[in-house]
């Protein structure tokens, strides 16, 4: 597990965690010191809303549903006060409009209880090491891939690979979170644009058809399957670390 | 049961305060009436006593006293006891008539005056009377017994009285009878609302069959409570189809804990326990996650959410995201998608709608099926058709499939949660739209039919534009198209290979 994380010590994040419940607080501050990373815990929505005002942090996973301050309103109140620190929305209400609010109310993503660690691993890793939004950026690169934004071609090894569009939307947001973990959830959300579990393999086929195009050609593979995670595009020496 | 008090039942309260008008009324007019009668009944006896006096008077002064003495007497004689008279002079001293003398007083009297004679002869009359002196020396009074007014106005007083009694004794017997018939009917419905509450779902309001309001709150409060019945046998079969379903599961989980506890084993086969005893966990929080989505839909509350969506795109989209899917699965999927309709909805619940109809249509039909998503706007709405040429369901139990947690004998051994079509048909009765199974023979055909939007009332049913301007290109791959040319790229491209099963073409009937 600790591999598909990839840890470097630079990547260490300092994040902080408002959950009310203890069991769940203990469960993600335990996993994400695991995986390097400094937790703040706070257990109401006063002291979480004055921690994160007061110190810096990477990141904030935030629950909805707190004493004495809901998490939507602590949110509302940074991002008011310019603090532009990702946050993580964290909820027991799965409802569809739910997603929205937070969303709305300045969160960067929402995941639902309970949830498995390696979905919030991947989501926290994804908020946290999200590039400063380059305005500019046209062409992604990883290893020898190379993607064109503009023309919306993708070259390997400098040999042309031919996507479909949503094939190209795929491989650009597998580019655009290189070297880390996406689930499938991830991809049926950002690819797809499906907000619920299909019952079919819909991640997997779309997954081989891109694989057969853009990495069965080529000698190194540069598309991973993480077992019990997700999946990850990374180049050859982080795939030196499989289990 | 409970006894209801007369006075503070409602019908009871206004037949009382009916019956205080209509008393009142009642009393106003005979009232009325009795004044009228009595002054009409004294200015008679006015003018009769009058004319008397004027006939004594003219007698008086032609042809003297004694001539007006003898007229007098022989009105005494006429009389029949009801006329009086009196004549005395300036000392007091009776000079004729039937009365004693009096303290004279002029004009009209109401006075009792006793007769002349002595011992028990002597009566006393109540008289209306009229005097003058005819000269100096000749005091006259005319008078009339009013005993007689007195008697029928007593009589006038005594039927008035009778009628007023009868009056407030039938309005409040009609009242009350009223009141309790009304309250007879309002008990049996408050009797059959309390044994319903005790748990009898079955039982109704009686109606009594004149149609009239009560009948009428009857018959609506029947139907709520066949609603409510209904909704409760829902909950009933939900509740226990969840207890099937997810006890299964749960125990396979047990099974699969306590067996790999029995015997020591290494990390790694632990390990796998532990990652099957997640899967497990896993599909039946799906489950309850489905659960409360349906749960959620039904309740209406996303409906603030809605806005314009293209169902076109929509169900493009979707079709796209499966066709591989099926490709690999061995069988076909194939699209008609009229482009640029629009319904009133929610874009996430329309793709899963249209994801859960595909992925049934998928999961359930055999290798080499070919399945069709068809979209097209028809003159009563658009229509949206997913249909296959698998093994269908038996028409007794299409309604069924709808059911939460229904699934046919021929798919218990494929993986699903059978809430699927549940939520198809709860997001379906949330855009308002109707959903019916047909025989695609062979087959399954699922349509949804929405209705009309009104901005689309512009277009006629096959797509080709009336009104200027409505959304006419769209962009595949880059390039702008118009939408009946962007229509035949689309089918062109994503029909090759496999044929149209029968009927999609047609979109719906």
């Amino acid at each position: 597990m600790s591999c598909a994380v990839m840890f470097r010590p630079e990547n260490a994040m300092k994040i902080l965690v408002i959950e009310d419940d203890v069991e769940t607080a203990a469960y993600i501050a335990n996993g994400m010191n695991e995986h390097g990373h400094a937790v703040d815990m706070a257990a109401t929505g006063r002291d979480g809303l004055f921690m994160a005002t007061a110190g810096p942090y990477d990141l904030m996973i935030v629950d909805r549903m707190l004493p004495e301050l809901d998490g939507l309103s602590i949110v509302k109140t940074i991002r008011d006060s310019g603090v532009k620190t990702p946050v993580l929305f964290l909820t027991a209400l799965g409802g569809i409009d739910d997603r929205v609010s937070g969303l709305d109310a300045g969160g960067d993503d929402y995941l639902v209880k309970p949830f498995a660690f390696s979905e919030l691993l991947a989501r926290v890793h994804a908020l946290g090491r999200r590039p400063p939004m380059a305005a500019a950026e046209t062409v992604l690169r990883t290893e020898d891939l190379e993607m064109d934004l503009l023309k919306r071609t993708v070259t390997r090894h400098g040999r042309k690979v031919d996507l479909q569009p949503r094939e190209f939307r795929l491989l650009e947001y597998l580019m655009r979170h290189a070297g880390q973990v996406v689930t499938r959830t991830m991809l049926l959300e950002h690819v797809w644009d499906f907000h619920f579990d299909p019952h079919t393999n819909v991640v997997e086929t779309h997954m081989s058809r891109l694989r057969a195009k853009m990495d069965k050609p080529f000698d190194t593979q540069l598309l991973h399957t993480v077992r019990g995670a997700g999946y990850s595009l990374h180049g050859a020496e982080e795939a030196s670390c499989k289990r | 049961m409970q006894t209801l008090r007369l006075t503070h039942a409602a019908p009871v309260r206004y037949a009382l305060a009916f019956a205080g008008l209509s008393t009142l009324a009642m009393g106003a007019l005979l009232a009325v009436i009795y004044w009228s009668v009595i002054s009409l009944l004294e200015r008679h006896l006015d003018i009769a006593i009058e004319q008397q006096q004027l006939a004594l008077r003219n007698q008086f002064s032609n042809d003297g006293r004694d001539a007006m003495l003898g007229l007098l007497n022989q009105y005494l004689g006429d009389g029949g006891g009801l006329q009086h008279y009196l004549v005395q002079d300036r000392s007091g001293q009776v000079l004729g008539g039937d009365l004693s003398s009096i303290e004279p007083s002029l004009g009209w009297l109401d006075v009792t005056i006793s007769s002349t004679g002595s011992g028990t002869d002597i009566r006393s009359y109540d008289l209306r009377a009229r005097s003058d002196y005819f000269d100096e020396d000749t005091y006259v009074l005319v008078a009339l017994d009013t005993s007689e007014l007195a008697e029928t106005s007593n009589m006038i007083l005594w039927s008035f009285g009778f009628t007023l009694a009868a009056t407030i004794a039938i309005s409040l017997a009609g009242g009350v009878a009223i009141g309790s018939a009304l309250l007879r009917r309002v008990q049996t419905a408050s009797d059959a609302a309390r044994a319903i509450m005790d748990g009898d779902l079955s039982q109704r309001i009686p109606v009594a069959g004149n149609d009239d309001e009560i009948d009428r709150l009857a018959d609506s409060l029947n139907q709520m409570l066949a609603r409510i019945e209904e909704l409760m046998e829902n909950v009933r079969h939900v509740t226990s189809d969840i207890a099937h379903d997810l006890r299964t599961p749960l125990g396979r989980l047990r099974q699969r804990l306590e067996a790999a506890r029995l015997k020591e084993r290494a990390a790694g086969e632990y390990e796998e326990v532990i990652d099957s005893a997640i899967a497990d966990t896993d599909a039946v929080l799906k489950t309850f996650d489905a659960m409360l989505r349906i749960a959620q839909i039904e309740s209406g509350g996303v409906r603030s959410r809605f806005a314009r969506v293209d169902i076109s795109d929509i169900a493009d989209n979707v079709a796209e995201i499966f066709r591989p899917v099926a490709e690999d699965d061995g069988k076909g999927l194939v699209t008609d998608i009229e482009t640029g309709i629009r319904v009133h909805g929610d874009r996430e619940l329309l793709t899963q709608l249209l994801a859960n109809l595909i992925e049934n249509a998928l999961r359930h039909t055999p290798q080499g099926t070919t399945v069709g998503v068809g979209l097209r706007m028809d003159p009563v709405g658009p229509c949206l058709v997913v249909s296959d040429d698998g093994r269908g369901i038996p028409e007794e139990e299409r309604h069924q499939v709808l059911r939460r947690f229904y699934r046919l004998d021929a798919s218990r051994t494929t993986p699903g949660s059978g809430l699927g079509l549940s939520l198809v048909a709860a997001v379906t009765k949330l855009h308002g739209a109707e959903l019916s199974m047909q025989d695609n023979a062979p087959g399954l055909r699922v349509t949804i039919r929405f209705s009309r939007d009104i901005e689309q009332s512009t277009r006629d049913p096959r797509g080709a534009t009336l009104g200027a301007g409505v959304g006419t290109t769209r962009s595949i791959g880059g390039q702008r198209l118009t939408r009946r040319e962007a229509r035949i790229r689309a089918h062109g491209r994503e029909s090759g290979g496999h044929s149209m099963p029968a009927r999609i073409e047609g979109g719906c009937d």
